[in-house]
């Protein structure tokens, strides 16, 4: 089993966006000591271990994808690779905001783990383009991941609240997020919702209804099945 | 249970009928370009300040060969006719704006007051930019 770290140093760095700007940081991500934001700089043509990005976005990022990149596996059908919707809660790089982000893809394989892929950026002609990709998928422990992915997202909150730039998305997300853990039924509801494909609240209550009677029943097997059964792209 | 998920939202094209012709053509008559900085090395006839402050981490304008105003409103125009907004809108402005240039380059526009956006240009492995490329090869 591998280990995810989130490493960052905060920047002054002037952006249009003041959440922007009061989350800019110098980042690091590694899994053990393997550096997955090692690139090259290419207005000084030089290789480092970190990128200037604002951390806002790629916590947003989390935050909104917390349910499915927790409990929504791999599609079972990958001939025509995962849709959209899929896409956009396991890839890194759609935390967008106009920042080159690495390519890391995160998804768990079972209950337990979660699964991360990474490749180097194929374009190089924007201002990075990071180097490192993994050979093979690496395994890290559903519970370290939830705590770096916690620690990252509680540190750029408070360091909002400390530029003065409370009650943002970002804080609002969080704060129901960690009330929907805390209440059982709210937990499963949501688990349940993203292990079919759905984001929160949008699973047709009929179907969830459904999943939670057999999750009942059926117990972790559940899981196992839902995956084959989850929303496809709709075109 | 509470529904309270904005960001997906602007991570979404919008559906089709969402606006009408008459009120993307009415958009796209007040529609303005502003520019960001950090997203350029050249400084173009932007008239930014500073003109362009080119930053380590973001996507760069230059990679597309995008240095005016007009060629930028233009794209801006182009993907709000074609209805490439987000689901997501603030006082009636979508927050996001889609557009391909001529090469298939997917650029993302920002909304940074009434009426006024920024832009910047995806990477082709990003999905949104693979979304986006959909929308606009079936809504061509």
């Amino acid at each position: 089993m591998a280990d995810l770290r989130i490493d960052f140093e905060w920047l002054s760095c002037p952006d249009k966006d003041p959440l922007e700007e009061a989350t800019t940081a110098r980042l690091e991500i590694y899994i053990d000591d393997f550096c997955l934001t090692r690139n090259v700089n290419t207005f000084t043509e030089t290789i480092e271990n970190s990128v200037n990005v604002s951390l806002y976005p790629l916590a947003m990022w989390l935050v909104s994808s917390w349910w499915r990149l927790h409990y929504e596996i791999l599609p079972a059908d990958l001939r025509m690779g995962p849709g959209h919707d899929w896409r956009l809660s396991h890839e890194m790089s759609a935390a967008n905001s106009g920042f080159v982000w690495p390519n890391l893809v995160m998804a768990p394989p079972d209950w337990e783990e979660i699964q991360i892929w990474a490749q180097p950026t194929q374009e190089q002609d924007h201002s990075v383009f990071y180097l490192n990709g993994l050979n093979d998928s690496r395994i890290v422990p559903k519970k370290n991941f939830t705590l770096a992915v916690s620690s990252f997202v509680d540190e750029v909150v408070t360091r909002l609240n400390d530029s003065g730039l409370q009650d943002t998305d970002l804080s609002q997300i969080w704060s129901l997020i960690k009330e929907e853990q805390r209440d059982s039924t709210t937990n499963l509801y949501r688990l349940l919702e993203a292990q079919l494909g759905y984001d929160p609240g949008e699973c047709p209550d009929k179907l969830i209804g459904q999943a939670v009677t057999l999750e009942k029943k059926l117990g972790s097997s559940f899981s196992e099945l839902s995956g084959a059964y989850a929303k496809g792209d709709e075109d | 249970m509470k529904k309270l998920r904005k960001y997906n939202r602007n991570r979404r094209i919008a559906r089709s009928g969402t606006y009408s012709p008459q009120e993307l053509e009415n958009l796209s008559k007040k529609i303005k370009y502003t520019g960001n900085p950090v997203h350029k090395r050249n400084p173009g006839d932007y008239g930014l300040t500073p003109p362009a402050r080119h930053r380590k981490g973001k996507t760069l304008c230059d990679t597309v060969k995008i240095f005016s105003q007009e060629v930028a409103l233009k794209y801006l125009r182009v993907g709000l006719e074609r209805g490439a907004v987000s689901e997501l809108a603030i006082d009636g402005w979508p927050n996001t704006i889609w557009s391909v240039t001529e090469d298939g380059t997917i650029l993302e526009a920002k909304r940074d007051g009434d009426g006024t956006y920024y832009g910047y240009p995806l990477l082709n492995q990003e999905p949104m930019a693979v979304e986006v490329k959909k929308f606009w090869s079936k809504n061509g």
